[in-house]
């Protein structure tokens, strides 16, 4: 049975995702679907050539014209249905993530015989997801994504590196140690971009959710450059990574030197330049105590 | 980070460049250094004429309008001979109809290979430019068709930084009918708009925002247009316009790429100091100096609110 929504829509468990998309494969046209407006078109062209009189004259205009309207009406449905799918994308870029599932939920059956505009519609159901903090839904979404997505494409990356991040979200810390060391590789094209931000957030994330802190706080040094593509997101790792170093001891006997608390307070300042502390602190919890430096 | 001058003096400068975001979203790191072998390599395939464009619209509307001619004529012999239900007047007939598709196919054709055009840009202007040359020769295709093959064209010498071309097509493009182009309309305003101001013409720049007020856009183009505004307003001296509803501004360009939204921050710094609003410009300057690389900073102290492609004032 598909998933159906009930009326006042909360967002879908993993299993109702999982049922959803098996409801709802792909499944591109077979080559006779396509075929057939043409078929008809021609049988018009020989039925003309059979008979005689008139309509011998106007059969080959009568599968023209079916020719050209049946096209017209597919490439109508096409661009109504992407006009959808973006408008759910658009809803999502404002964070309003439950708006912008509800609409991509109701969307997918439609763009089952289109699979390009079928995985953008999963892509945004499983972004939605994670962003509304449901992330094994998520991960399902992900990871159907992974197994129909060309290997090796910008975008399976794309999708792997969030799903990376998505696991973690859920506490399935060997999972996403297995995912992040997977990735390592695949990401290395992909220097300033999204991708290895994302990637680094990952990795940060992994430290801080491993109690790794010390770890995590070494490696600062090119931290705001490597976050830079993601924007003011880059907020969550200058805040993952004043929670490393609030985590760190100093010695306090050289006042020179900043001591950890000092260089917690500057990364902590970063993160609520470019994001509010709550929005911080909804995803990841465990900044909650450094809200007291603010 | 700010070195070569005080945090909150951006020094603005009526002609450095800008993009809205047209672009795709890497930075050039050298965009004049391009040597001789690249300048090469980057010969235009195709050189645009207000003469060649008006001919070629010309050379489809006469070969098309043939073909309904020829119909027409065929029709009125058949009738005049008596042959229309002859199995000869049934061949006509059948060659017409497969006279018209084979007119129409040269349209779907070139048309099925736009969205191919359009990654090429983003990817390789110049194999792109190649591309779209063997695209124009075809013909006769439908003016709406054609009228996308210059958008496209427009698109490639935006991305080449020659703006002046760019801005030309798309005023020839806009001076036309659209037809089924007309959700071109935006992207096209978008540029000329941009290339206007890069052309310092911020009379053209100015036409072109008006009119994209008018325009239904798309979140991704509404927010190209707010930065191109917001540029025009700050390289203007419209201050007050730019400070105005900073708040929503600001949450748009955060939804912007990086790179976008720290010369917006940059921008409404500049706005933000000269309207004696000096904390909010601290606060902006401070942002943007966590949201743009360095380069990109040292271009925008320099006053050349250079985003996207767009590299330091020639």
């Amino acid at each position: 049975m598909p998933a159906v929504p009930p009326k006042s829509f909360v967002p879908p468990s993993a299993e109702q995702f999982e049922a959803h998309l098996r409801s709802y494969p792909p499944s591109p046209p077979s080559k006779w679907q396509v075929r057939v407006p043409i078929l008809v078109a021609a049988l018009c062209l020989g039925m003309s050539l059979a008979i005689s009189g008139p309509v011998s004259a106007l059969l080959p205009w009568i599968g023209l014209g079916w020719l050209l309207g049946h096209n017209w009406v597919r490439a109508q449905r096409a661009v109504r249905l992407e006009a959808r799918v973006r408008s759910s994308q658009e809803v999502a870029m404002f964070r309003r993530y439950p708006g912008a599932l509800r609409e991509a939920w109701r969307v997918l059956p439609q763009t089952v015989p289109m699979p390009a505009l079928h995985s953008q519609t999963v892509a945004m159901i499983a972004h939605c997801l994670d962003s509304l903090g449901h992330y094994d839904a998520a991960i399902v979404g992900y990871d159907y994504l992974l197994r129909h997505l060309p290997p090796g494409d910008p975008i399976t990356v794309h999708i792997g590196v969030s799903r990376a991040n998505a696991v973690l979200g859920a506490d399935r810390l060997s999972d996403a140690d297995d995912s992040i060391r997977r990735l390592r590789g695949a990401v290395e094209p992909y220097r300033d971009t999204t991708i290895s931000a994302a990637y680094r957030l990952a990795q940060l994330a992994q430290q801080v959710r491993t109690h790794h802190f010390a770890e995590g706080a070494v490696e600062n040094d090119d931290l705001i450059e490597a976050l830079r593509p993601l924007g003011v997101e880059a907020g969550y790792g200058h805040a993952l990574m004043a929670l490393c170093h609030y985590h760190q001891h100093g010695d306090g006997e050289d006042t020179d030197v900043p001591t950890p608390r000092d260089t917690a307070r500057l990364w902590w300042e970063r993160a609520t330049l470019l994001l509010p502390e709550d929005t911080l602190t909804k995803r990841y919890p465990e900044l909650v105590p450094l809200t007291e430096m603010t | 980070v700010n070195e070569a001058m005080p945090p909150n003096e951006p020094d603005v400068q009526p002609g450095g460049p800008a993009d809205g975001g047209g672009g795709p979203d890497h930075i050039d790191p050298k965009p004049d250094g391009r040597d001789a072998a690249n300048k090469v390599a980057e010969a235009p395939a195709l050189v645009f004429s207000p003469e060649r464009f008006d001919r070629e619209f010309l050379v489809d509307a006469v070969l098309r309008h043939g073909v309904v001619v020829v119909a027409v004529l065929a029709f009125m012999g058949l009738v005049v001979f008596d042959q229309a239900g002859t199995t000869a007047g049934l061949a006509v007939v059948m060659l017409l109809v497969i006279g018209w598709i084979a007119v129409s196919t040269i349209s779907a054709g070139v048309w099925r290979a736009l969205p191919g055009v359009t990654v090429l840009i983003g990817r390789d202007p110049g194999a792109a430019e190649a591309v779209l040359a063997g695209l124009m020769k075809r013909r006769p295709v439908m003016r709406w068709v054609r009228l996308m093959l210059y958008h496209r064209l427009a698109a490639i010498r935006h991305r080449q930084h020659r703006f002046a071309e760019s801005a030309a097509i798309c005023r020839a493009v806009l001076s036309r009918p659209l037809g089924p182009a007309r959700r071109q309309r935006g992207s096209l305003l978008l540029m000329l708009a941009e290339a206007s101001l890069q052309s310092r013409d911020p009379h053209g720049a100015y036409t072109a925002l008006a009119e994209l007020h008018g325009v239904p856009l798309g979140l991704a183009e509404r927010l190209q247009r707010l930065t191109i505004q917001t540029r025009y307003e700050v390289l203007m001296g419209h201050d007050r316009a730019a400070m105005n509803g900073i708040r929503d501004k600001l949450l748009m360009a955060e939804l912007m790429p990086a790179e976008h939204c720290g010369a917006m921050h940059a921008m409404l710094t500049a706005s933000a100091k000269r309207t004696g609003k000096d904390e909010l410009a601290d606060w902006l300057w401070r942002r943007s100096e966590l949201l743009c690389g360095r380069e990109q900073l040292d271009r925008l102290v320099r006053g050349a609110f250079a985003i996207g492609v767009v590299g330091p004032p020639e």
